[in-house]
């Protein structure tokens, strides 16, 4: 029931915020108007500390800090702010020169911290005091001061929960917009990786931070994810999955068209193939886009390994996620189409295995994915060992009293187990959750016109990822646009090259920024920069260097 | 997204229902081997699409009971015959007799008798029939047998009831040695039979006890059955056209029995001209090892002088045993040996002289020549 | 980078030039081959090739002169529109009934080999519909869909061709050299119809990036489809034989049959082999169903190219389906193949460079 609004009061809110949630109150010189403003923005927030403090000793000079309760870290404010201020109330000497302002007085004098700034707006100052800091009005002054005094309660950096290593890093991000562009920054130390900052969301006022390595990411690209962050007005995100939703080019398609990772080691070389980072607050996933199929195959460990084995878990862990929305629906075809196809001993066993089965075999396999994925949710939901505990269970003796009771034949236990299991080989999550889609869709083509209907599935797929772009890349690349890198983008692919032999950027990188590796000897003599090799058409590059 | 729940609650039936084709796997039953004979006393008063030649017995295997698990069938086999006038008429009376449908897509094997052989049009239009419509595959084994074909799939063979899979476990090791019989692909038998006119399929026949011997084969020329050719010009078929492996040959030396067993054998034709006649030659090389022997102090064989001798001794034997063959085939005047074959594709302006006479009389009094190299690579541990 | 500007590579025309031409005409290509030149049928792709290069400069000695455009928009200014409109009508009309028969074909050997008792219409109808799904996007994304399938589709045929070739008889080719060469030349010509997707360049040209290499792009997948059209009928012959080719409808179908994977892993595996089959097929009712849409929609100079997909579906459909039975449907395909085949790889095309030369229109760089 929505509260119709008189016409003879007008709400609080209505009166001094406007369209966008933007405060239009006027910071005003006079103190006392800035009290009485607060508070009415601020009625009914018990958790907003107001203090006033008269710091003058001879003429009244007032200054009034606000800030909220357990977001502030008081150690700066009091030891490094206010004692000043009480100290030198003590003291004697006359600081009130002329030709400073008060609030840059107040500045130089009292603050024993550099993060102080002067802000002009009351939408400023407010939204720093949600945001953690302190704000400071001062008498006479038109404007406010805010100092940095964040120190909210925060989980700290530990182990990234989803994506596990045995070799590599083992920080994660956290919700801290800052300690996530320190994580990344501690890895790119280069003066070209700039941080953009924009707040997200009206009512939430989320700070997300947007980094790219300048002269590698493509402007069009940079421009590209800004004026999709600017494109719509929330409310509120609570996650780097809200942005993701909304930034992304087509919302139809189950695949996921961004990366979400909470290692930093991935962003890290993700910004240096020349894409783009996003940060949102209060979210441990950073996203990073441009993003293509490939890239959501490959793990950190990858990298970290040795080639021989390591390509031997790409090609694995391509087949794998093959099978695990493809074996459902081959299954079907197979024995209920073509059971031709199948060698003579083992046609005969599983014909032997499904007598007395009441189901038809597609009923027994909806039957046995819905009760993996009931599982699968439940398992998440229960605490700790007892889910993990479950979940075992569940499979095993359901499994086996299932079989026994004859409503579902052994085969077909084992197929949805090992799909229900190969989907966690795949080192994105959103990507498992595509496939596990997929597989309904291939389940009910097989039933229905047997392996054509699943070639026929195969291909409509196939035409949706050719047809799916993240950012303006086509999703299937480097498979599909090979010849734009001549070939050697397919050295990441489906086998890991060798390390030595990884020597050129992708194409997200710019044209001109394709080498990131090569002997120290070949470039010896040559007075260049380390980077780009340079060409004989600098065209590019002089357009660029603008 | 109304529309969309219409078009998933019509999707959902047609998904558990299957449509068309959808079968599920125990409810077809899986015919293993199919034995297609002529009906002894057929009524030829009536027209011919009603006349009821064919007598076709299916040999229909319990699933359950072949897995080893419980099941409601009495035997492990079921065999149902019936007489139609064609083959998709025997399908169509099968069904009506069957608690599933029959699926041919694993048949391994077509046993054929030997009344059906010596007619050639019902032989002819039967194998037309089972390939025109892909029901089964191109690979089956093809055999003769000698009598009716139903009470040969029908006997109780005491290794493994199902005939089908027997013939299938036992063409299909390729361990075992090549020797007298040579397993003939219903694919191939159609290329040659297209390519020559003549081919040849191995027979198989049945003892009282039921044990199955395959051995020897059946001869065909233009679809029609021409004569039964026992082991041994088997033997000397497969001599001819190289395929003998792990064969034993047995010799007479020094007044024991010498063995020398066979491990690879090729073998080439070509043609000469010979006071202007031409004629042919094939050339056999054949390596090998001694594998039994008496030895004793002052008659063993690993010196060189018994290995020439016991090799003259081997290469009369394989000649002989090679002329035996091409005797019979030149005394029925059917050329299954590949002679002609050959002829037309080393020296294809030859063949136009011979061409329209090869069958008629051309054959029979063609030289053919044998020569044999013998190889004997050792004697085994024991000199 | 990436601009939606509807432009393909040159890599990516030779892929759907490949894939284009490798549609049902070869599965029935040893019959043709072998009952023009019996067992020497194996060489009539190498001598086709020599056709392929007239059809080549024919072809792109007129896109050359017209760099950039279309058919749709070179053609009224060589000729004037009306008569421009009535040719751009034909080859749409032609275009569609090779693609209503050739997906007939098609559905006749699903049909045959994996649903015997579904109905034709309703295998042709669903394949459509998945084309169409595909054809909505664009040529770029049907460019890049090109790509993915070119490895769907020849390493299941690489791995199936070498295990025939290893075990095949090759005596079946021999005697060498026997057959006459007036035999060889029309057969030649027929196996050159198999070339006839080149015909799409005349619109494919102009969407291009690099138009100056349209020879090479159309050199290599020619030679490409003859080295693979002379293997295919190498293994068929050997496979099977030749007198059986010359009596099997499909008998690249029934070569697949008769081979035996080692270890009998997956038996019947023709069934494997209708995977590359029915990708390709695809790939060449994509082409179809778009450039017709193509021509629709810049004839009419609509800006969106898919407005024409949804009409054209039911005509196709309806092509499809008229003829009665396989025997009708084989006789219209390869008729229709040998008399309408050549109109726009040859005839038109070059009556167009000659007014085009006589009226001095479009450049002369080549």
């Amino acid at each position: 029931m929505t509260k119709q609004p008189d016409q003879n009061t007008i709400s609080v809110e209505d009166m001094y915020h406007d369209k966008e949630n933007k405060i239009n109150m006027e910071l005003s010189t006079h103190l006392d108007t800035n009290i009485k403003n607060v508070d009415i923005l601020f009625k009914d927030c018990m958790d907003l500390v107001k203090r006033e403090v008269d710091i003058g000793k001879e003429v009244p000079f007032r200054v009034y800090g606000v800030y909220f309760d357990g977001m502030v870290n008081r150690e700066i404010l009091e030891n490094f702010f206010l004692s000043r201020i009480i100290d030198y109330k003590n003291l004697n000497g006359d600081i009130f020169e002329n030709s400073k302002t008060p609030t840059q007085i107040i500045m130089q004098h009292f603050s024993a911290t550099f993060d102080v700034k002067e802000v002009d707006t009351m939408d400023d100052m407010i939204a720093a005091i949600l945001s953690g800091d302190s704000g400071i009005f001062v008498d006479n002054s038109e404007k406010g001061i805010v100092i940095a005094t964040r120190g909210w309660p925060n989980r700290g950096v530990g182990e990234p929960s989803s994506e596990n290593v045995v070799r590599g890093s083992r920080d994660g991000f956290t919700e801290i917009v800052r300690f996530n562009s320190v994580l990344i920054r501690r890895r790119i130390r280069d003066t070209k990786l700039k941080t953009k900052m924009i707040s997200f969301g009206t009512r939430s006022r989320t700070d997300v931070a947007v980094m790219f390595i300048e002269d590698i990411a493509r402007p069009e690209l940079v421009e590209d994810v800004m004026e999709r962050l600017n494109k719509y007005e929330v409310d509120a995100i609570f996650d780097s999955g809200y942005i993701e939703q909304l930034i992304e080019d087509s919302w139809k398609s189950p695949f996921p068209q961004t990366q979400a990772t909470e290692r930093p080691d991935k962003v890290a070389s993700g910004l240096l193939e020349g894409k783009v980072a996003i940060i949102v607050d209060n979210s441990p996933f950073v996203l990073i886009v441009p993003t293509t199929l490939n890239a959501l195959y490959q793990a950190s460990e990858d990298y970290y390994q040795r080639w021989q084995i390591m390509s031997l878990t790409r090609i694995l862990r391509y087949l794998v996620s093959f099978l695990s929305f493809a074996l459902p629906g081959l299954y079907i075809a197979t024995l209920n189409f073509q059971p031709g196809m199948l060698p003579t001993p083992f046609a005969i066993s599983i014909a032997a295995a499904r007598e007395g089965i009441t189901f038809p075999t597609v009923l027994e396999i909806l039957i046995m994915e819905v009760t993996f994925e009931l599982f699968r949710e439940a398992g998440i939901r229960i605490p700790g060992a007892i889910g993990h505990v479950i979940g075992l269970v569940g499979g095993i003796v359901i499994g086996q009293a299932v079989v026994e009771a004859r409503i579902i034949s052994p085969m077909i236990v084992i197929i949805v187990a090992f799909t229900a299991i190969s989907t966690f080989a795949i080192p994105d999550y959103s990507l498992t959750a595509s496939f596990r889609l997929i597989r309904f869709f291939f389940i009910g083509a097989s039933a229905i016109f047997g392996l054509y209907g699943f070639l026929l599935a195969m291909l409509f797929v196939l035409a949706h990822l050719s047809s799916l772009e993240s950012f303006k890349i086509p999703y299937l690349a480097p498979y599909n646009a090979s010849d734009r890198n001549g070939f050697k983008d397919l050295k990441d692919t489906v086998l890991r090259f060798p390390t030595f032999m990884q020597g050129t950027r992708p194409i997200f990188a710019r044209e001109n920024q394709r080498i990131r590796l090569r002997l120290k000897k070949d470039r010896a003599g040559e007075d260049m920069e380390p980077g780009p090799k340079k060409t004989s058409n600098n065209k590019h590059v002089n357009r660029r260097n603008k | 997204m109304g529309k969309f729940k219409g078009l998933l609650l019509l999707i959902l039936p047609l998904m558990l229902t299957g449509c068309w084709d959808s079968v599920e796997l125990n409810e077809r039953h899986v015919i293993l081997e199919i034995a297609i004979d002529k009906t002894p006393k057929p009524d030829l008063s009536k027209p011919i699409n009603e006349r009821q030649i064919y007598q076709i017995t299916y040999g229909i295997p319990d699933i359950g009971k072949l897995s080893g698990k419980d099941s409601l069938a009495e035997n492990v086999k079921t065999s149902l015959t019936t007489q139609s006038p064609s083959i998709a008429t025997s399908i169509d009376e099968i069904e009506t007799k069957t608690q599933n449908t029959v699926t041919f897509s694993h048949t391994k094997a077509l046993i054929l008798g030997e009344e059906m052989l010596k007619d050639k049009d019902a032989f002819q239009a039967a194998i037309d029939a089972l390939l025109r419509d892909m029901r089964i595959g191109r690979s089956v084994i093809v055999l003769a047998t000698k009598g009716l074909a139903g009470d040969l799939t029908q006997a109780d063979n005491p290794q493994n009831p199902i005939m089908g899979m027997y013939i299938m476990k036992y063409f299909n090791n390729k361990e075992r040695p090549v020797s007298y019989a040579k397993g003939q692909l219903l694919a191939n038998l159609i290329k040659e039979l297209e390519d020559t006119g003549v081919s040849t399929m191995p027979m198989i026949m049945s003892d009282k006890e039921g044990i199955i011997q395959i051995s020897g084969a059946a001869l065909i020329k233009d679809y029609a059955f021409v004569t039964w050719l026992d082991k041994n010009e088997v033997r000397g078929q497969l001599l001819v056209e190289g395929k003998i492996k792990h064969v034993p040959i047995v010799v007479t030396y020094k007044d024991h029995y010498l063995t020398y067993m066979i491990k690879d054998q090729k073998s080439k034709i070509h043609f000469k001209e010979n006071n202007g006649k031409l004629e042919a030659n094939i050339d056999l090389t054949v390596k090998g090892d001694i594998i039994e022997y008496l030895s004793s102090n002052n008659k063993n064989i690993f010196n060189e002088e018994s290995i020439t001798e016991i090799t003259q001794q081997l290469k009369q034997e394989i000649i002989r045993q090679t002329n035996l063959v091409i005797d019979k085939s030149q005394s029925l005047g059917v050329d299954f040996l590949g002679i002609g074959l050959e002829m037309y594709r080393k020296d294809p302006k030859q063949w136009k002289n011979y061409k329209d006479t090869w069958n008629e009389g051309d054959y029979k009094d063609f030289p053919i020549h044998v020569d044999t190299t013998v190889n004997i690579q050792n004697t085994g541990i024991l000199e | 980078m990436f601009s939606h500007n509807g432009k393909v590579s040159v890599r990516q025309v030779e892929i759907l030039l490949i894939l284009q031409m490798f549609n049902t005409s070869i599965l029935l290509l040893p019959r043709i081959a072998a009952n023009h030149a019996g067992r020497n049928g194996y060489m009539l792709p190498i001598v086709a090739l020599a056709f392929g290069i007239i059809y080549l400069f024919s072809i792109t000695t007129l896109t050359n002169r017209f760099k950039g455009d279309t058919l749709v928009e070179f053609a009224p200014k060589i000729i004037g529109k009306p008569i421009a409109y009535c040719v751009l009508a034909l080859f749409a009309i032609k275009i569609m009934i090779t693609t209503g028969l050739e997906i007939r074909m098609f559905g006749e050997m699903v049909s045959q080999v994996m649903l015997p008792k579904t109905p034709i219409e309703v295998i042709i109808l669903i394949m459509l519909l998945t084309t169409a799904y595909l054809v909505k996007s664009g040529i770029e994304a049907t460019a890049r869909m090109a790509e993915i399938l070119l490895y769907f589709i020849f390493i299941p045929l690489v791995i199936v061709l070498t295990f025939i070739i290893v075990k095949a008889d090759y005596k079946q080719l021999m005697p060498f050299f026997e057959t006459d060469i007036v035999s060889v030349g029309k057969g030649a010509f027929v196996v050159s119809l198999s070339f006839m997707p080149i015909e799409f360049m005349l619109l494919l040209a102009g969407l291009m990036k690099k138009q100056e290499k349209t020879k090479q792009a159309i050199v290599i997948a020619l030679i490409t489809i003859a080295i693979i059209e002379t293997i295919i009928i190498i293994s068929t012959y050997a496979g099977i034989g030749v007198n059986e080719s010359k009596r099997q409808i499909w008998p690249v179908l029934t070569l697949m049959q008769s081979i035996q994977f080692p270890g009998s892993l997956i038996e019947n595996q023709e069934i494997l082999m209708m995977t590359s089959w029915v990708f390709s097929i695809y790939m060449y009712i994509s082409a179809g169903l778009y450039f017709t849409s193509l021509i629709g929609s810049r004839t009419f100079k609509f800006k969106r190219e898919n407005v024409f997909i949804l009409p054209i579906i039911p005509i196709i459909y309806f092509i499809a389906i008229l003829p009665k039975s396989l025997v009708e449907a084989y006789k219209y395909y390869v008729g229709f193949q040998y008399h309408f085949g050549i109109w726009f790889l040859v005839p038109i095309p070059l009556v167009l460079i000659f007014i085009a030369k006589m009226r001095k229109v479009g450049h002369v760089n080549g």
